[in-house]
């Protein structure tokens, strides 16, 4: 029950969020916020992190 | 040509689009200078709720840094979260008292982020292709970089897919629990380790072959669901 309240986050869809990043009504949780911080450009898994951070900015980008 | 001038309309219509939200106060408003130096001594002193605020206040340098680039053949959405990852590391590594102002470092470290990225960009398309003819033979046909390597070309090419695959795998890891990620690293020899059967991975961790099919089984439906995205 507890876990359904819990937000999910928008990077990983994990249902761990509660200490992350919330910014315009999303979250992202404490590992993937880890992840950005030490992220490269040539590391592989840049480009999905880029993909799913486009969700942020949905409600204020036309 | 159309081509180019239909390039060239949708980025000006991208930007004119961004400018306008802009205006119209879309993005969250700057911090005042009081209300800036409040949260970062807040955040300083481990308030998220004062990182998550100065996150938010400065997206709209994001956007103005953008426009900086739109020139680019980027799409104007990609550069907007390239920024975003510069802004949240400016965030997190900002030092009050090293005397820049945030939004001056946070600018740098979104441009910064954004030039990376385009310079990696440019890097990768230098990379070559096992298929790319590379000269021709006595006989005037074409030799590609494979032909030459000294192993049976379609072993190299065998070699270099399950690469790829490893390294796709290996991307999308991060979103599988513990125990899926236990598995798929045993069935698929993942790592320093061999590929190992269900039963034998069932063994090995106290549980029955089944439920090892079964974590097996939603691991994969969810890296799968990853791999989609991206390519969607």
């Amino acid at each position: 029950m507890k876990e359904r309240h819990t937000p999910v986050c928008t990077i990983c869809r994990s249902r761990h969020a509660n200490r992350g990043i919330q910014v315009l009504a999303h979250v992202i949780c404490e590992p993937c916020e880890k992840q950005i911080i030490g992220l490269q450009c040539d590391d592989p898994v840049y480009l999905f992190y880029l993909c799913q951070l486009k969700k942020l900015w949905e409600p204020i980008l036309p | 040509m159309p081509g180019l001038f239909t390039t060239l309309t949708w980025m000006f219509k991208q930007v004119i689009l961004l400018v306008a939200h802009m205006k119209n106060n879309a993005f969250p408003q700057p911090l005042s200078e009081e209300e800036e130096r409040k949260s970062l001594q807040q955040m300083a002193a481990g308030d998220l709720e004062a990182r998550n605020r100065l996150i938010e206040h400065n997206l709209r340098l994001v956007a103005h840094i953008v426009k900086k680039f739109d020139n680019s053949t980027e799409e104007t959405e990609d550069l907007i979260s390239i920024g975003t990852i510069g802004l949240i590391k400016a965030i997190e590594s900002y030092k009050a008292n090293k005397g820049t102002k945030l939004a001056t470092y946070a600018a740098r470290c979104i441009e910064n982020e954004i030039l990376m990225f385009l310079r990696s960009l440019k890097k990768a398309k230098k990379d070559v292709s096992l298929h790319e003819p590379i000269g021709t033979d006595k006989e005037g046909n074409q030799i590609s970089l494979q032909d030459i390597l000294g192993t049976d070309p379609a072993e190299v090419e065998d070699a270099v897919e399950m690469k790829i695959e490893r390294k796709k795998i290996y991307q999308y890891i991060h979103i599988l629990d513990d125990r899926e990620k236990e598995v798929i690293c045993n069935r698929f020899g993942l790592g320093m380790g061999e590929e190992k059967t269900q039963r034998e991975i069932a063994k090995e961790l106290g549980i029955s072959r089944s439920y090892v099919s079964r974590i097996e089984k939603r691991a994969l439906i969810k890296l799968f669901h990853e791999f989609y995205r991206e390519t969607d």
